[in-house]
């Protein structure tokens, strides 16, 4: 299947919101070995994929086991053409990926991929160039 | 220009003209004098709150301080206290115009590392201060209206005040 414009990064809370002006702080997309359970040369966080108009609601709408709302503050937009042009800069070099990875409760579901050779601090510095090519912060709904 | 803040009434603040010398540290007994007003009975009276001067310049770094003392990590804590430090040093002597920049924002994040940024419209400066010191490092990435910089440095091997004397200029020149 082939892959949309954008995908979404949910926002867990207002901690990875810049208080200053809303913008995505970098440790939003901050990769994680530990919290990442692959067997091949990757590591992993989650994004849903805007297949179509009902994603960022469906999105919105995720749920923790407890039944909280998992994303309190909203949703990252990022358009996939940015991503492939920053994986494209000499100093990315290809480490950047991304799949769909669909779940029963999630089709939609797909994960952005860093190889997992990657030094820590340069790990950091992707991470801040995907903040940067956030296009749109969707706001969670108050209820 | 020197802003005033009581611990009392934060969300007040009093613009005082003040001759501001940057090398000079106001102690806080010298605030209270200044806002003592000496009757002519004799008697003293003022303000009975304490004030504490806050230069534009030194309320850029204003979180960063908050999130040090909230970190358990001593030695995580004491990196980001250097590099505090060492921006008040180079702020403070600046004679440049500071007050259209926005300030740095901090968090601690749960793989035990201080994340400090300082982000604009096309670029964003980073900090990240690691458990480990070897690992602490600075970036600086821009948008491609910026021309998609990406670099990036340890803090270890820098020569601290002269690596932030280079991002500061080009904040400067760029924001």
């Amino acid at each position: 299947m082939p892959f949309p414009d954008n995908c979404l990064r949910g926002i867990p809370n207002k901690d990875f919101l810049v208080k200053e002006d809303g913008s995505a702080s970098a440790h939003l997309f901050f990769f994680s070995s530990e919290q990442s359970n692959r067997e091949d040369e990757w590591i992993e966080q989650s994004i849903n994929w805007e297949d179509d108009g009902s994603v960022i609601q469906f999105t919105l709408n995720q749920k923790k086991d407890s039944g909280d709302s998992q994303f309190k503050a909203g949703i990252a937009k990022i358009p996939r053409r940015e991503i492939d042009r920053l994986n494209r800069l000499p100093s990315v070099n290809g480490v950047l990926s991304y799949e769909r990875s669909l779940l029963e409760t999630n089709q939609y579901h797909g994960n952005l991929l860093l190889k997992n050779n990657v030094a820590k601090l340069t790990m950091k510095k992707i991470a801040a160039s995907l903040a940067m090519l956030v296009s749109e912060i969707i706001p969670a709904q108050e209820h | 220009m020197v802003y005033f803040r009581t611990p009392a009434r934060s969300h007040e603040t009093q613009n005082i003209m003040i001759d501001y010398s940057p090398a000079s540290r106001i102690q806080t007994t010298a605030i209270e004098d200044l806002f003592t007003v000496r009757n002519s009975d004799g008697t003293t009276s003022g303000f009975d709150q304490v004030f504490y001067p806050i230069s534009y310049e030194l309320s850029l770094l204003e979180n960063i301080s908050d999130t040090i003392n909230q970190t358990a990590d001593r030695k995580v804590a004491a990196q980001a206290r250097n590099l505090l430090n060492v921006f008040q040093e180079i702020f403070v002597e600046s004679s440049v115009d500071l007050t259209h920049l926005p300030p740095l924002h901090s968090t601690i994040v749960n793989d035990g590392s201080i994340l400090i940024e300082w982000i604009f419209k096309d670029f964003r400066i980073g900090f990240s201060i690691e458990p480990n010191p070897d690992e602490s490092g600075w970036y600086l990435v821009s948008n491609k209206n910026q021309g998609g910089i990406s670099a990036s440095g340890y803090i270890s091997s820098a020569h601290l005040k002269k690596m932030l004397l280079w991002l500061t200029s080009f904040v400067l020149i760029d924001a």
